[in-house]
């Protein structure tokens, strides 16, 4: 009788069981729609658009942070994705009845979305349409010694005009942002959306006439302007650059080398003592700008101080710093450059770049050497001079992770193992 | 009926005596040490083997002491693999001690071991035990073969009195897993287990017994790089051919931290025949952790599972044999954590979200039927059958594999008491295993991106579960007993699985024992 019961109770657990636990959690025929969330998406459009304006292909995206999935809607579109943490892009065509046509585009980062509906609202802006040089290539990672050892003053930085017309480099001001891309801290006040802050800034000499930039013409601005080969076979020759940056080096065992033949850009300001180089693994952000005011005004009256606090497993600590800021008006490019691995925001405004490039993947990657960032080509113009693209979004507009154009150029090593470059191409991708 | 059972055991050396002389003076050797050799091969136990986790009632597994140190070698191969994250086998020489003691109404078990061998070619998966901390691991494109070293220790003690029975097991199993070339994992593991039970004689020789157990489980993975051409990426699986893109390159350093709670119920004929009916429930949970961020919890899962078995038993002295029902489920699922931008490297976290799920149940039906066809022999046979279904879910983006397989096992066994202490076993397996459906579902897949293998080996993970397969072995023991007490036994067992799609996975192991 008792075992009677004992099996009777068995019986009863095994239906409890197939009941509880025999459906299968299965995904769902749209995938997303299990745990999605309901996001209802407000753009603010830009005050001052033309009341004959047309806003349409209006397009948005949503990327999951934690999983590098993108997923597109239609502006229309009902929007439903996993709960998570997103980068959100929206962009939409304006045209006027006068024929103004511009692009409408607004960004959220790091936008956290939970819950069974939410709002997001985005502030959108007119992109702003560069009459100026542009950023085509930069070159921050440098080569290696035949040994594997880093070598150092082999970085660049290219411009380019992708107008119709010259324009004058004169006055064109080339900096390094202060904060990282791969560290991101609350910096208060937080200026962002006013001002780049900086602590590199150098400028071309000239009284605003001495250095056209011609239609389809690059401008290569060195680190060091000499023939680097003579130091290391791996490199290749900079004195053929327009310009290089120059530091008075106040430690004797750090000192730069000033090329005779390439002429210095004006050193406004710089952190260092020794002499600056780009972030050989990219984690800054780089830009030209056009500064209206005299170099000794600037340094006076747009000292930025901020503060932050580092969280750590030891506890909190509260720091301050200081930098230059630069107001977002005076911006004429801007790119934000990181690795995946340890990227963790931009350090611009999104209307002046909401994407970042990189070269290599993960921290102190090896393959990143001899590789450069580069523009990509949309096509070539009616001049046959190539049209880059330029759309404010680093991670779109440029190529990652490509050969550098001067070791291209110049036919030299393009790799750690001392193989020799010989293929040619426009943007590091579209061969010539 | 009682007296019979007093009379029993009295009758078996008498029937010895009454046989041949051949036969009459194998038996008299082999009714020590070399009898006790061929119970403990029995399989009748492993119709109650639920029954048995309750250490209150393992001291019903055997009627006989037998204690073994045994020295081995053990390699297996497959000419593709199953699952790459698994490898393609294994080699290890082994030292393993076991025993079983009786003493008045006390029984003690232990078990000890140590193993040194070889992993091949594990690919996309940098840790080991996955069959426990599935589907998140820390991988790499290049993989290789790992380097093994384990250790274990366990002991359990049971006791009763008339109406009462109790016990205790307690057993830790450590292991060491490396690469000396890059990349170089260096894997660390750690498990404890402990349960203790009770059992209450319900009636006649019946003992209901209430067991309860605890895991510890702890992995932590470290890979470093040495070569001065760079590092890959590490990368870890969230399951289904993903993995977490947001912290791909970042955390070489994986830890993983696990309990595993559970309570059975059971009943069993302290006699071995009767009816036999257990269930156990258990509840799995551990979080995955990357150390290198600030001990980032990268996920966490909780893995639920049910298992019952009912059946019915006979041993007897001449004949043994019974039948058993086994039923079981598991619902796993595992939960991604969502984490804010960091600051100063503390990434804070602000949500969480189910994103894989697993869920099985399998159906068992086995019988085993073992019989002394004279003193000196001894035939074995099992046999069973099982139906299993599985459905392994990924949501975001949404794939899936579903599967159903059937599948049936026979098992033949010759035990023989041969003259001057000898006794030789000899057994074959057959096993067919066939697929009764099976879909998979791969949405948003990308053959160019760098994480592409993942797809692949979920596709052959795929291909593998819903493909028939038929699998044969051999096994072959010879023992000589040195004494009435003390034997040397030498064993060797050959597997080989053959599956449609032509891959082949063999098996061959071989021990030296010295049995007392």
């Amino acid at each position: 009788m008792i075992m009677r019961k004992i099996l009777l109770h068995h019986l009863l657990l095994i239906l409890i069981s197939a009941a509880i636990w025999s459906c299968d959690d299965k995904i769902t025929d749209d995938g997303d729609s299990a745990q999605a969330t309901l996001v209802n998406l407000i753009i603010e459009h830009p005050e001052g658009i033309p009341d004959d304006a047309t806003i349409e292909h209006g397009q948005v995206s949503f990327y999951n942070i934690s999983n590098g999935r993108t997923s597109e809607y239609g502006a229309e579109a009902e929007i439903r994705v996993t709960p998570g943490f997103y980068d959100i892009d929206y962009t939409a065509n304006m045209h006027t009845a006068s024929g103004i046509a511009s692009t409408i585009r607004a960004t959220g980062r790091s936008i956290q979305i939970s819950g069974a509906t939410q709002t997001v609202s985005l502030k959108a802006y007119n992109n702003i349409e560069s009459n100026d040089l542009i950023i085509a290539e930069i070159f921050f990672t440098g080569t290696l010694h035949p040994s594997g050892n880093q070598y150092y003053g082999d970085d660049y930085i290219k411009l380019y005009n992708n107008t119709d017309h010259t324009i004058y480099a004169d006055g064109l001001t080339l900096f390094e942002t202060k904060f990282a891309t791969s560290d991101k801290y609350d910096y208060t006040p937080d200026i962002m959306n006013e001002a780049v802050t900086v602590h590199a800034l150098y400028t071309i000499p000239g009284s605003g006439h001495e250095h056209p930039v011609q239609p389809g013409e690059y401008l290569l601005i060195a680190d060091t302007g000499i023939d680097h080969r003579q130091a290391n076979p791996n490199s290749f020759d900079l004195s053929h650059a327009d310009f290089e940056w120059y530091d008075l080096s106040t430690k004797p065992n750090n000192m730069d080398i000033d090329s005779p033949s390439v002429p210095d850009l004006d050193k406004w300001y710089c952190y260092t003592l020794s002499f600056w180089t780009l972030h050989n693994r990219g984690f800054k952000a780089y830009g030209i700008a056009r500064i209206p005011v005299k170099r000794d005004n600037y340094l006076r009256d747009y000292l930025y101080s901020y503060d932050y606090t580092i969280h750590s497993a030891a506890g909190d600590f509260p720091m301050t710093g200081t930098a230059y800021r630069l107001p977002n008006e005076w911006i004429v490019d801007v790119v934000n450059c990181c690795v995946q691995a340890k990227y963790a925001w931009n350090v611009t405004a999104p209307a002046l770049d909401c994407g970042w490039t990189h070269c290599g993947t993960i921290d102190h990657d090896k393959t990143r050497y001899f590789h450069s960032v580069r523009r990509k080509m949309l096509r070539i113009n009616e001049a046959g001079n190539p049209v880059l693209k330029d759309t404010n979004n680093s991670s779109e507009d440029f190529n990652p992770d490509c050969t550098a154009s001067e070791i291209e150029l110049q036919g030299t090593v393009m790799d750690a193992q001392g193989k020799l470059c010989t293929t040619m191409t426009y943007d590091g991708v579209t061969p010539k | 009926m009682t007296v019979m059972k007093l009379i029993r055991p009295a009758l078996i050396p008498i029937a010895c005596a009454l046989a041949s002389t051949v036969f009459c003076s194998a038996a008299q050797t082999a009714d020590s040490i070399s009898s006790h050799l061929i119970d403990h091969e029995s399989h009748l136990p492993q119709l109650a083997n639920l029954s048995f986790e309750n250490p209150a009632q393992n001291q019903w597994r055997w009627q006989s002491t037998l204690s073994s140190v045994d020295l081995g070698l053990f390699r297996t191969r497959q000419t593709e693999p199953a699952n790459p994250q698994e490898g393609t086998g294994m080699d290890f020489w082994h030292f393993h001690a076991a025993s079983y003691m009786k003493h008045r109404s006390s029984t003690l078990w232990g078990d000890a071991s140590y193993r040194n061998g070889k992993l091949r070619q594990k690919q996309w998966c940098e840790a080991v035990d996955i069959d426990i901390i599935y589907p998140y691991y820390p991988a790499d494109e290049r993989g290789g073969d790992m380097k093994m070293e384990n250790y274990s220790f366990s002991g359990g003690y049971a006791d009763h009195t008339d109406r009462w029975a109790w016990g205790g097991y307690a057993g830790y199993d450590a292991g060491l897993y490396y690469r000396d070339i890059d990349p170089r994992p260096k894997i660390v593991t750690g498990k404890l287990e402990i349960s203790a039970g009770v059992s209450y004689r319900a009636g006649g020789d019946y003992r209901l017994g209430v067991g309860a157990e605890f895991l510890k489980y702890k992995q932590s993975s470290a890979i470093s790089f040495q070569s001065e051409m760079g590092e890959d990426k590490i990368f870890h699986t969230t399951g289904m051919g993903t993995h977490y893109v947001r912290f791909a390159g970042n955390g070489a350093t994986t830890y993983y931290n696990g309990y595993r709670y559970g309570a059975g119920l059971s009943l069993i004929p302290s006699s071995m025949t009767g009816f036999t009916a257990a269930v156990s429930l258990r509840r799995l949970t551990f979080n995955t952790i990357l150390s290198d961020l600030n001990k980032l919890p990268l996920s966490n899962v909780w893995h639920n599972d049910m298992r019952l078995q009912a059946g019915y038993l006979h041993r007897s002295e001449s004949t043994s044999w019974g039948t058993a029902l086994q039923f079981e489920i598991y619902k796993r699922h595992g939960h991604e954590n969502i984490f804010g931008d960091a600051t100063g490297s503390i990434y804070p976290q602000i949500g969480s979200v189910t994103a894989y799920a697993d869920n099985h149940y399998a159906i068992n039906l086995s019988g085993v039927w073992e019989h002394w066809i004279s003193p000196s022999w001894k035939l074995s046979t099992s046999a069973e059958a099982t139906y299993a279904h599985r459905c392994e879910s990924y949501f975001t983006p949404a794939r899936q594999s579903l599967t159903d397989q059937a599948g049936a096992k026979l098992n033949l066994s010759a035990h023989t008491i041969l003259p001057h202490g000898w006794t030789a076993a000899a057994t074959v397996v057959f096993e067919s295993k066939l697929p009764v459906s099976g879909q998979l579902i791969l949405r948003e897949e990308d053959e160019k991106t760098e994480t592409a293998p993942l797809i692949e080996i979920e596709r052959i993970r795929h291909r593998y579960a819903t493909t028939n397969s038929n699998t044969s072995a051999v096994e072959a023991q010879l023992s000589r007993a040195v004494t009435s007490r003390y034997a040397i036994r030498i064993s060797g067992r050959y597997k080989r699985t053959v599956y449609s799609g032509a891959a082949r996975v063999s098996t061959a192991e071989t021990a030296l024992a010295f049995i007392f």
